[in-house]
């Protein structure tokens, strides 16, 4: 059992170090000014 | 070892840790907002209109080939083009022997907007003057700068093997992207999984748009994408790789410039300060590029003419810039008289700085020359503003956006929105009916246009918004509930309701 726990703690880590890499590569992509300006298009 | 239960390998554990952060990042970009708002992007092509999108970046958009529409409206849409995707008649790629060809490159003037008949655009009206022997092949397309008009030269014209390249500029020009005043679908087909996606993950798109995943970027800010392919100073970019093409491939170069035309003059676009020259001649004699201008062989035929008429309503269509019938006709014996002095490329030396410095300042004071995107970022904070309640900052943000740009039908219609919610009923209603006369399909406008109507009890006349609203959108349960409410209040009972998908107008 506490193999399969180990195992499920190693899958946590790397899916937040994965999420954490992602949401920070898209915060240094904006600073260098990659996100477009679309509009928001209609509002009702 | 089993008596620890079983261990999970590196692969797996990698895999489900990268399947766990999947609904992690999605989570995030939810709640922290980093996703562009899902716009629909058409993935299929607008079938109302001759023009698509171009996977070439300069060009931004193009003309369909091969297009036929009986009822063309002669701005969205012409009655046809040709194979190769030009307004004009049928041309071979191969040049027939002892024939001469001119291509004339050019943006509205030339494609022929307000026309009906190709023999009435003025490359067909120059051919027939010439006379066999001669092609004059229309390489106009709406909107095209001058970079876009020489770009299309070299991945399209030069194919067709042109003894002489006629460049037609306009005050427009200067602009340093292609201004597409309507929407157009994407000049990508991508995977229906990908769509998907697209549309339901916030993650998603998040990354698309900002890494250009199957051309996403382009589809959500095309005019952004397009002024970034064209740079900061169109004119002098294109009017040097106009030189450049001439030198290496042997054709007789020319600059057109074409005038506009007021009730009581016939004006010359960007003049040079100090001097009696035009930005574009100097441009083009220091490219070593022949150059004229219309305006005085137009100014001539005004004066044998006589009459009171003036010259907007004598050779255009009344917009002052696009010819009518006549005025192509007039433009056609001028562009004759002047084809001799279409001499071989000369040798190029510096442009005059100030000519350089001019054209630039120009491309950044043409309403949207900015590629539009500080007023996207106006109407974007006009919505967020909106969205906190603070209604005077919002309605000041919106408004910012429509003074840069008078068309753009978005920053009027929520213009109007946020106006409504200040209970500034006619204002909002002003601004409604200007998005709507903007982009005439654009039904949250026309459904706009009734409810406000009908909160001005005017019932009676929200009927005709409403009914349009709903022939444009069949689904839509407010247009629907408004409608019946506007019927009721007017004394009639909701009928079925009209779905009338064809109907444009």
């Amino acid at each position: 059992m506490s193999g399969a726990r180990n195992g499920l703690r190693r899958v946590v880590i790397v899916a937040v170090v994965v999420a954490l890499v992602v949401l920070v590569g898209i915060v240094v992509l904006d600073h260098f000014g990659a996100q477009p300006q679309p509009f928001q298009y209609l509002l009702h | 070892m089993m008596s620890r239960g079983p261990s999970l390998s590196g692969p797996v554990v990698a895999v489900l840790g990268v399947l766990l952060a999947l609904p992690l990042v999605e989570l995030a970009v939810r709640v922290t907002g980093l996703a562009p708002d899902l716009r629909f992007i058409d993935v299929t092509n607008d079938e109302s209109t001759v023009y698509r999108r171009s996977e070439n970046p300069i060009l931004g958009f193009e003309l369909k080939p091969d297009w036929r529409d009986d009822h063309a409206d002669l701005a969205r849409s012409y009655p046809s083009t040709n194979s190769s995707g030009q307004r004009d008649v049928e041309r071979t790629l191969q040049k027939p022997p002892g024939v001469t060809r001119i291509l004339v490159l050019g943006a509205s003037v030339v494609e022929g907007v307000g026309i009906r008949d190709l023999s009435d655009t003025i490359t067909q009206r120059l051919e027939n003057r010439l006379g066999s022997g001669t092609e004059v092949l229309n390489f106009g397309v709406s909107a095209y700068c001058t970079r876009a008009k020489v770009e299309l030269l070299r991945v399209k014209g030069l194919a067709f093997d042109p003894d002489v390249v006629v460049l037609f500029v306009t005050q427009n020009d200067f602009r340093n992207f292609n201004y597409a005043a309507f929407r157009l679908g994407s000049a990508r087909s991508r995977p229906p999984a990908v769509d998907f996606a697209y549309r339901h993950s916030a993650a998603f798109r998040a990354l698309a748009v900002r890494l250009d995943w199957f051309e996403y970027r382009t589809d959500v800010d095309p005019e952004g994408v397009n002024h970034e392919a064209i740079g900061e100073n169109n004119v002098v970019d294109g009017f040097r790789l106009f030189a450049e093409l001439a030198r290496q491939q042997g054709f007789r170069p020319i600059v057109a410039i074409w005038p506009r035309f007021t009730d009581d003059s016939v004006e010359d676009p960007a003049p040079l300060p100090g001097t009696d020259r035009l930005v574009f001649e100097e441009l083009a004699d220091a490219n070593g590029i022949a150059s004229f201008r219309f305006s005085p062989g137009f100014r001539e035929e005004w004066r044998l003419a006589g009459g009171p008429e003036g010259a907007r309503r004598r050779f255009t269509i009344g917009d002052r810039v696009h010819p009518n019938p006549y005025g192509a006709r007039v433009a056609a014996d001028i562009l004759a008289a002047e084809l001799p002095g279409a001499r071989p490329v000369g040798s190029a030396r510096e442009p005059a700085p100030a000519a350089v410095e001019l054209a630039r300042r120009l491309g950044g004071e043409l309403p949207g020359a900015s590629g539009a995107a500080d007023q996207r970022r106006d109407v974007n904070t006009g919505n967020e503003l909106l969205a906190q309640g603070r209604l005077d900052e919002a309605i000041a943000a919106y408004r910012a956006a429509v003074e840069a740009e008078p068309r753009l039908a978005e920053a009027h219609h929520n213009l109007g929105v946020a106006l409504r919610s200040r209970g500034d009923l006619p204002d909002a209603l002003r601004e409604f009916l200007i998005a709507v006369q903007l982009e005439p399909e654009l039904a949250e406008g026309h459904r706009n246009v009734g409810v406000t109507l009908l909160q001005l009890g005017r019932a009676n006349d929200a009927r005709r918004p409403l009914e349009r609203a709903l022939s444009l959108a069949p689904e839509d349960e407010l247009t629907r509930r408004a409608l019946a409410e506007a019927l009721a209040a007017s004394g009639t009972e909701p009928g079925p309701a009209d779905p009338r998908p064809g109907s444009t107008r």
